[in-house]
């Protein structure tokens, strides 16, 4: 859907995407003074041009008034300031804070832009070399002036996060600044995980100590991630460059050292449910294992293994049963063989042809005439029967 | 078993490492939410971590800032 903005929207908008560009804050600008009107209320507007462009600037009461000179149309400035929108009239301005003649003045300024641009050219600024930070620090380095706020600021951050807070104290201004910060950088060599170096606002001569080259090296040499928390956030020197993270406060530079205490708690409590959680249902599964073990072994698989047996019993019944009837049949066969084969040696085929076999009343076999005596009851075995005889007579064969 | 090199065991709240507690932590949820350990291993596990859950709470509960000067110079109401 197409959104329509009323014009004080729109103008809102613009002015927010203006003033989230800190490319458009605490700038130098130069350009030559043109249409320089002293109003009576002491604030000064001009414009400010050069051959292709020109741009409206105001320049309030309040920082006009420590002006050493008197603005004149044709005079080349530069000037120090931040774009805004004037939305009353729609319009783009600089509002200017600081303005000098663009003479022997711009000379620090262009010293910074030369150091800037070495440093940039030795890779101090790439961002590929930025350290990300660590999550959780033991060791926190703070650089800054142990009497500042943003100590205060910081050490209120941290709070209760369980972590050796090791000052490194500087003189974060005034003549000998640079040196005492870039040693306290490197005093923290190897003993600290993340280090902040900060101090509060400050106009920009306060904060030209962060602008030195040695600060820049012993930042850029420092063994563990450097945030670097300078002046507000519209104030960005060479030490933001360098540093790792740019914070814009101390404040925030602290927010961004340690993780917030709440939260990590809170994190705890969330792994110690899910840990009881996975115990918890590593036991169901564990349980249902079992119940389900349990299920198939009483019902189905003992019906199985009886259906099986049964079968099995069966097989071996049947299996029996033919065995036996062909053991049957194998004796039959062999006691039928045995017959035939008796037959043929048997006395009674003799005796059928008229011979018999004389035996002893005890039952001996009577082989000749000595056997028996007259009197003696012998029996006489015939092809269909037996007679009892009594010896009436004996007649011995001699020679025999 | 690489349950072994987990947790270490025995550590005191004062020298806890913060950092490592947290990723032994992370390691022993994904292996108990993986669930692939015995029950033995799970239980061990288990007991590990709730040990480091509490070293660490503790450790948040009762931190009190310990300030030190690298110069000796601290400001005076700290």
């Amino acid at each position: 859907m197409t959104q329509i903005f009323t014009v004080s929207e729109l103008a809102e908008r613009i002015k927010e995407r203006l003033d989230s560009d800190l490319r458009l804050h605490d700038l130098w600008a130069r350009g030559e003074l043109s249409n320089v009107v002293n109003h009576r209320s002491g604030h000064r507007y001009f414009t400010l041009k050069d051959k292709d462009s020109q741009l409206s600037c105001a320049l309030f009461r309040n920082y006009g008034a420590r002006l050493g000179f008197e603005l004149k149309d044709g005079q080349n400035v530069q000037v120090f300031g931040d774009v805004e929108v004037y939305r009353p009239r729609g319009q783009v301005q600089l509002v200017v804070r600081g303005i000098r003649l663009d003479s022997g003045q711009g000379l620090r300024h262009l010293e910074l832009e030369r150091l800037k641009q070495k440093l940039a050219a030795e890779g101090l600024f790439e961002a590929e070399r930025k350290r990300s930070l660590p999550k959780y620090p033991a060791r926190i380095g703070i650089v800054t002036s142990p009497n500042g706020a943003a100590l205060r600021d910081v050490l209120s951050i941290i709070g209760s996060y369980p972590a050796r807070i090791i000052l490194s104290p500087a003189q974060v201004q005034g003549d000998g600044a640079p040196e005492s910060i870039s040693l306290a950088v490197r005093s923290l060599q190897g003993m600290a995980d993340v280090v902040i170096v900060c101090r509060g606002g400050g106009s920009a001569e306060d904060l030209w100590s962060f602008n030195h080259e040695i600060v820049a090296r012993a930042i850029f040499e420092c063994d563990s991630p450097v945030i670097s928390a300078i002046g507000h956030e519209t104030d960005i020197t060479i030490a933001d460059f360098v540093a790792d993270v740019r914070a814009p406060t101390p404040t925030a530079a602290a927010e961004m050292a340690v993780p917030d205490v709440a939260e990590l708690k809170s994190h705890l409590g969330l792994v110690e449910s899910r840990m009881i959680r996975s115990l918890w249902s590593s036991l169901e599964r564990k349980q249902e294992r079992l119940e389900y073990l349990q299920r198939s072994l009483s019902a189905r698989r003992m019906y199985a293994l009886l259906a099986e047996h049964r079968q099995r019993l069966d097989d071996l019944a049947e299996h029996m049963e033919s065995a036996q009837r062909a053991r049957v049949e194998a004796l039959k066969n062999r006691l039928a063989l045995a017959e035939s084969s008796l037959d043929s040696v048997s006395p009674l085929a003799t005796l059928s042809r008229g011979y018999s076999i004389a035996r002893s009343s005890d039952g001996r076999l009577i082989l000749s005439a000595e056997d028996a005596a007259p009197g003696d009851v012998i029996e006489l075995i015939l092809a269909d029967g037996k007679l009892m005889c009594r010896v009436l007579e004996k007649d011995v064969k001699c020679g025999s | 078993m690489e349950v072994e090199g987990l947790g270490c065991g025995f550590i005191s709240k004062d020298d806890l490492d913060l950092e490592e507690a947290l990723e032994d932590l992370e390691q022993i949820v994904g292996k108990l939410e993986d669930g692939k350990l015995s029950l033995e291993e799970s239980l061990v596990l288990f007991e590990r971590g709730i040990r480091l859950v509490r070293l660490c709470s503790s450790r948040l509960e009762s931190a009190e800032q310990r300030i030190e000067s690298l110069t000796g110079e601290l400001p005076c109401d700290l």
